[in-house]
């Protein structure tokens, strides 16, 4: 036992140097999401000035709740995210919510996963959760346009 | 007929921890079915809905390795014959084909995702993609186009010269 601890030891240092080699780490902007997450909650869904987007699935790895608070003039005064997954996923919604905070509703549907990978410089593997936010963000606006079809038609 | 029953054992294997194979393979068609009850949250995935008539997960494994191999296949042979940069590198394991074309331009990550019964791509040219098997083929639902033609095109500019992935096995759409 004694000999195997001892050999452990031996081959931590070459294990951790090829692992190092190998292995990309996350971005300072990735970490600053993840240790400052912004915007982290939840908005009562039934409410008819909030928007709820649900995408991902627990076996993917990644599930990500997006929800906007839309005021009367269509602009979105405030955004909260709950997300289940890596690094990334987290980075990705709280960057998202940030992003839509303050922007009118035909504004917010123009943000791009591209934006999101660039600022928070994810690696290849990593895209996928950015297209996710994305797709999150879209849902909460389909849901609140659909909320909010009468109104719409009300109005129109 | 041989071949077939040797994925589905090579499958078995992988599914079933347990040692006692022909006595599960009786229960297996149970077990398989339980397989797909597990992704209740499938149904607000953005990727493919699992639903009756859709693949089984073994004969995603079967069609999804063969398509990965095939892939990682063409790929090694570009580094062989065409002209690279010295950072060239294709690297296949545990479902997952990193390509390095170079540090100007980028890696490609092609992998399996078992969950959503679908093939993910990351190109550095166009992002993200998650295909689903339709047709004889991986395809992008959003916009119709394939695994294979989207390669092809994006390779083919990188190095200057016509790469056919089409070629590879479920690179094409079945002829009806």
């Amino acid at each position: 036992m004694a000999l195997f601890r001892a050999t452990t030891r031996l081959l931590k240092p070459t294990l951790e140097g090829n692992i190092a080699s190998t292995v990309s780490f996350y971005h300072k902007n990735v970490i600053d999401h993840y240790e400052n997450p912004r915007n982290v909650g939840s908005m009562d869904k039934k409410d008819k000035n909030v928007g709820t987007g649900l995408v991902g699935a627990p076996a993917c790895g990644d599930v990500m709740k997006l929800q906007i608070k839309v005021d009367d003039d269509g602009k979105i005064i405030d955004a909260k995210f709950k997300t289940f997954g890596c690094g990334s996923a987290i980075a990705s919604s709280s960057l998202a919510t940030e992003w839509v905070k303050g922007k009118k509703l035909d504004e917010a549907v123009k943000i791009k996963n591209t934006d999101i990978a660039k600022e928070l410089c994810l690696p290849p593997v990593k895209l996928h959760c950015s297209m996710l936010a994305e797709d999150a963000i879209k849902a909460a606006l389909q849901d609140y346009k659909l909320k909010n079809q009468d109104n719409v038609k009300a109005t129109a | 007929m041989r071949p077939r029953f040797m994925n589905i054992f090579r499958l078995c294997s992988r599914l079933i921890p347990h040692k006692q194979m022909p006595h599960l393979a009786r229960e297996l068609p149970c077990y398989v079915k339980n397989i797909t009850f597990i992704h209740p949250a499938a149904h607000f995935s953005t990727g493919s809905i699992l639903q009756n008539g859709q693949m089984s997960e073994m004969d995603y494994h079967i069609v999804a390795d063969e398509t990965m191999d095939s892939l990682t296949e063409a790929f090694e042979d570009i580094g062989d014959t065409l002209p690279c940069d010295p950072e060239y590198d294709a690297q296949y394991s545990s479902g997952v084909l990193t390509v390095k074309i170079s540090e100007k331009d980028g890696t490609y990550v092609i992998n399996k995702q078992p969950s959503n019964l679908q093939i993910w791509l990351s190109s550095p040219i166009s992002g993200p993609f998650r295909y689903d098997f339709e047709d004889g083929t991986w395809v992008y639902k959003r916009t119709s186009r394939t695994l294979h033609e989207l390669l092809s095109d994006e390779v083919s500019k990188v190095f200057n010269t016509p790469i056919d992935f089409t070629k590879c096995s479920y690179g094409s759409r079945r002829k009806s």
